[in-house]
């Protein structure tokens, strides 16, 4: 195994996802490379540090359950209501919360939206392209496609 | 019923106990998950204050939710997929235009100073360092949302991939991309310590 | 547990017709103001024939475009940006795309866009499009493929 595949696979071996042979492929190539140990060192080294951070974040802060159930229980008082206003906000909120939904969903767009693509126009106008460390070139495909800029990293075919 | 199982009753029963108009099952439920979904939140929203809100916040939305919630599947995760949706709101509404260009935010090491290249092995360590701590604060910080809410759930919280993915209703594949930049990125910041 | 206010109905259902009406108000008076960037991040290669059915509607365009047999979704994002405000898009591989939309005319969007791998500048465009365009951006290599972003913005 080369250090190239070895470093794609180190966070999947940090992480427990690789199957039992690349798994132990990994581990003889870090055991016999250098380079590529300091690396996968440097990797969990930042869960260490995340942990220990959010450790430091939770301590700092007196989480009593009192006091926090307080204010919880203000907060499901605050929702509950007498009958006939209960019932009036019900018939006024339906539409109320429709329209309120949609423009929500307007500005606020949720991730993992999994809706396809449905692009209106490829009608695209590059103003400036250019790039410090690669080629860069703007390929038109035809009519009834989307205008291209394609990245061609230099050294890499 | 076990004297074990009577005093740590799994989630469920306490879920069955919320929903059955007992207000100790509810209370045991947010003594359970409080410190954690406090560091949760902290780590997503970045303040402590604002955390705080959300984490109530989450707690009140659960208790209305708990009716929809299926037994079977796991408690955390659902709280959880609460709880992070609900820090994220907090977090675009507080800080949508302070997107903290990443090089900014890199910890800065003093390497010319021994005790600064030595990593910390514990919290109190850690909180004496206040450069590593308040570097790291504004490392996490930086992380896109969705970034860091990922590495949070993965390394800290230990949440499968597969939990993450029903966390962040997103696939495996994109957990995995994510986690994997941020781990990435946060690497790169650590750059300016060297082990002593 | 314990006494709630006595009208929290009436206030509430004012405060709800207010805050509709803002809403209204913040929809109609300045829709040019805010720009919805749709990111794809698609990871294309030789391995295996797969087409990710979230890319079923451009699948066409796609397949006449490039010669790779295998498209695979691996990350969608999305973001909300007012003009001049720079939204950062994290892409595998060490990189992130930087987005800020700059002021355009009309029904235009017009968007600065740099794509970063770790301190290396790989591209640096302004593009134009209109509401519900699209453009691709492509190229940079990831694991046994490249990357290709399919960038749209309403």
């Amino acid at each position: 195994m080369d250090c190239t595949k070895a470093r794609e696979m180190i966070q999947d071996h940090i992480d427990g996802r690789l199957p039992p042979d690349s798994a132990r492929a990994v581990r003889e190539h870090l055991g016999a490379c250098r380079a590529c140990a300091a690396e996968e060192e440097e990797l969990r080294r930042v869960g260490d540090m995340l942990r220990l951070w959010s450790a430091v974040q939770v301590g700092e802060r007196e989480l009593a359950l009192s006091p926090l159930w307080t204010r919880v229980r203000a907060g499901i008082e605050e929702r509950k209501e007498p009958g006939l206003a209960r019932l009036l906000r019900r018939w006024f909120w339906v539409p109320v919360a429709a329209i309120v939904a949609v423009v929500a969903l307007l500005f606020y767009p949720s991730d993992g939206a999994r809706v396809p693509f449905h692009p209106k126009s490829f009608d695209v106008t590059v103003e400036s392209l250019e790039s410090d460390t690669a080629t860069v070139a703007l390929v038109d495909k035809g009519k009834g496609l989307p205008r291209v800029i394609w990245i061609i990293e230099n050294g890499k075919t | 019923m076990s004297e074990k199982e009577k005093a740590h009753p799994p989630d469920e029963d306490l879920v069955r106990g919320s929903l059955a108009g007992d207000e100790g099952a509810f209370r045991d439920l947010m003594e359970r998950y409080k410190r954690r979904a406090y560091g949760v939140a902290r780590g997503i929203v970045g303040d402590p204050d604002e955390a705080q809100d959300v984490v109530q916040d989450a707690f009140v939305k659960a208790y209305y939710r708990l009716k929809d919630f299926r037994f079977g599947s796991n408690f955390y995760t659902w709280f959880y997929r609460l709880l992070v949706n609900q820090a994220i709101d907090r977090w675009r509404k507080t800080s949508r235009s302070q997107t903290i260009p990443f090089d900014e935010a890199w910890v800065s090491g003093d390497t010319s100073d021994p005790e600064a290249m030595v990593y910390p092995k514990t919290p109190e360590e850690l909180a004496e360092n206040r450069q590593l701590s308040e570097g790291l604060t504004r490392a996490i910080a930086a992380l896109p949302e969705y970034h860091r809410t990922v590495i949070l759930l993965r390394e800290v919280e230990g949440l499968a991939y597969e939990e993450i993915a029903r966390v962040l209703d997103c696939s495996v594949g994109t957990v995995m991309s994510r986690l994997h930049y941020a781990r990435a990125k946060l690497k790169g910041a650590l750059k300016g310590f060297r082990e002593g | 547990m314990g006494r709630p206010d006595s009208h929290p109905g009436r206030r509430l259902t004012a405060i709800a017709f207010i805050g509709l009406l803002l809403i209204a108000q913040i929809a109609v008076a300045s829709p040019d103001a805010q720009v919805a960037i749709d990111v794809g991040v698609v990871v294309a290669s030789q391995d295996g024939p797969t087409i990710d059915p979230e890319l079923s509607s451009i699948r066409n365009q796609l397949q006449s475009m490039f010669n790779y047999s295998s498209y695979r979704m691996i990350d969608r994002l999305k973001r909300t940006l007012s003009v001049d405000e720079t939204g950062e898009f994290g892409l595998p591989g060490d990189r992130s795309m930087r987005v800020t939309p700059v002021p355009a005319k009309g029904n235009k969007v017009r968007l600065a866009v740099q794509i970063m791998e770790g301190e290396r500048n790989l591209l640096t465009t302004t593009l134009g499009l209109s509401r519900g365009g699209m453009v691709i951006v492509g190229g940079p290599s990831y694991r046994k493929g490249v990357l290709i972003l399919i960038i749209s913005a309403e």
